[in-house]
């Protein structure tokens, strides 16, 4: 049997300039660390990057700790956990969302909460999370969330009408736009 | 008549650009071994020759299960798309390329013109899941595939909020 081999979620982050993935990636590619999924983003002037790696056999876990502090006196803020052999093995496939819900209104404080919060009482699960304060050329300035959820399928039919009630109710009272619908996917 | 191997990914020909069909009938055994293999495959809705390994022009679509009103069963040979509109986002799969879906701008409606096995000049006009079927089929004519194509959360979230507002502004 294969020996289950080390995997960490490691997040970093730092002002975002250009050359910050490639040197990232090069530190743990010369130390033979395999990347599995990974999430990277500009947020504001910031770069935030979320792998989750594999480590390799001959690396010792230390090691690999004291290598990722080279990368904190680049400037750069970081995160590591290991992770169980479950937690790594989990593949991306089994939290696919099924369900996404849009939002837009003028910016208010604690739109993010109210939406998650109703969407976790209903048993779902968030996936993905995109907001973004659009303050360009608004004014007052609209807020933009874009939440993707996973409904358990045994849930799924009544729950999401359910949801879609409750979500249509929570924007009336925050006057926004909300649409909870579901994310189709064409197996061609 | 046979059902061939669907190819997967990283075979090289599902990146080669296929060659228009000159010559119908060299053609009608690729036509019908296609046709095979997509009802074969169980819930495929389209396939194209380069998935099978031929390099021509030839796309074949069945959306019947899925849509009420469908094209039904079509041979599309060396078809081309003359007008697009409305493009809209839909998670897409390929049986090249399995255990990956992305979401994929795609215009929800298309008109496209092609020749039919015997020859006959076609012009089609097709919505929604079957445009997007005969989009992704065609691009696989290209050596494109889906992921070529699949849009960030980011433009996805402008797009929509965009949308949105339009939206809010028919209603004003």
């Amino acid at each position: 049997m294969l020996k289950a081999m080390q995997a960490y979620l490691i997040s970093v982050q730092g002002p975002n300039r250009s050359g910050m993935v490639a040197e990232v990636t090069g530190l743990l590619y010369r130390q033979g660390v395999n990347l599995l999924d990974s999430s990277m983003s500009t947020l504001r002037g910031e770069f935030v990057m979320m792998l989750v790696v594999q480590l390799p056999e001959e690396l010792a876990a230390e090691s690999f700790e004291n290598l990722l502090d080279g990368l904190r006196s680049e400037g750069l803020s970081l995160n590591l956990r290991e992770l169980s052999p479950s937690e790594a093995g989990q593949r991306s496939a089994e939290s696919m969302p099924n369900y996404s819900l849009s939002v837009l209104g003028q910016d208010q404080t604690g739109m993010l909460y109210r939406f998650s919060e109703l969407i976790a009482s209903y048993g779902a699960n968030l996936t993905d999370v995109h907001t973004q304060l659009l303050d360009g050329s608004h004014s007052p300035p609209l807020y933009a969330m874009i939440l993707e959820l996973h409904l358990p399928a045994h849930k799924q039919a009544q729950q999401a009408e359910l949801l879609k009630v409750a979500i249509s109710k929570l924007a009336a009272e925050l006057d926004l736009d909300a649409d909870l619908h579901p994310l189709e996917s064409l197996e061609i | 008549m046979a059902v061939r191997a669907v190819l997967r990914y990283p075979d090289r020909r599902l990146r080669q650009r296929c060659a228009p069909v000159t010559d119908l009938a060299a053609a009608q055994e690729v036509i019908q071994d296609l046709c095979d293999t997509l009802q074969a495959s169980g819930h495929g809705v389209g396939i194209a020759a380069p998935q099978i390994g031929a390099l021509l022009r030839i796309i074949v679509i069945n959306c019947e299960a899925h849509v009420k009103k469908s094209l039904g069963l079509q041979v599309l040979i060396n078809p081309v798309i003359t007008a697009s509109e409305a493009y809209y986002s839909l998670r897409e799969g390929c049986m090249s390329l399995p255990d990956y879906l992305g979401p994929v701008d795609r215009a929800r409606r298309i008109t496209l013109e092609a020749l039919s096995p015997t020859g006959e000049q076609l012009t089609l006009q097709a919505q929604k899941f079957e445009a997007v079927v005969i989009q992704h089929e065609i691009d696989h004519l290209d050596g494109v595939l889906f992921i070529d194509r699949v849009s960030s959360p980011r433009t996805q979230l402008l797009r929509r909020s965009e949308l949105l507002k339009q939206k809010q502004h028919r209603e004003a």
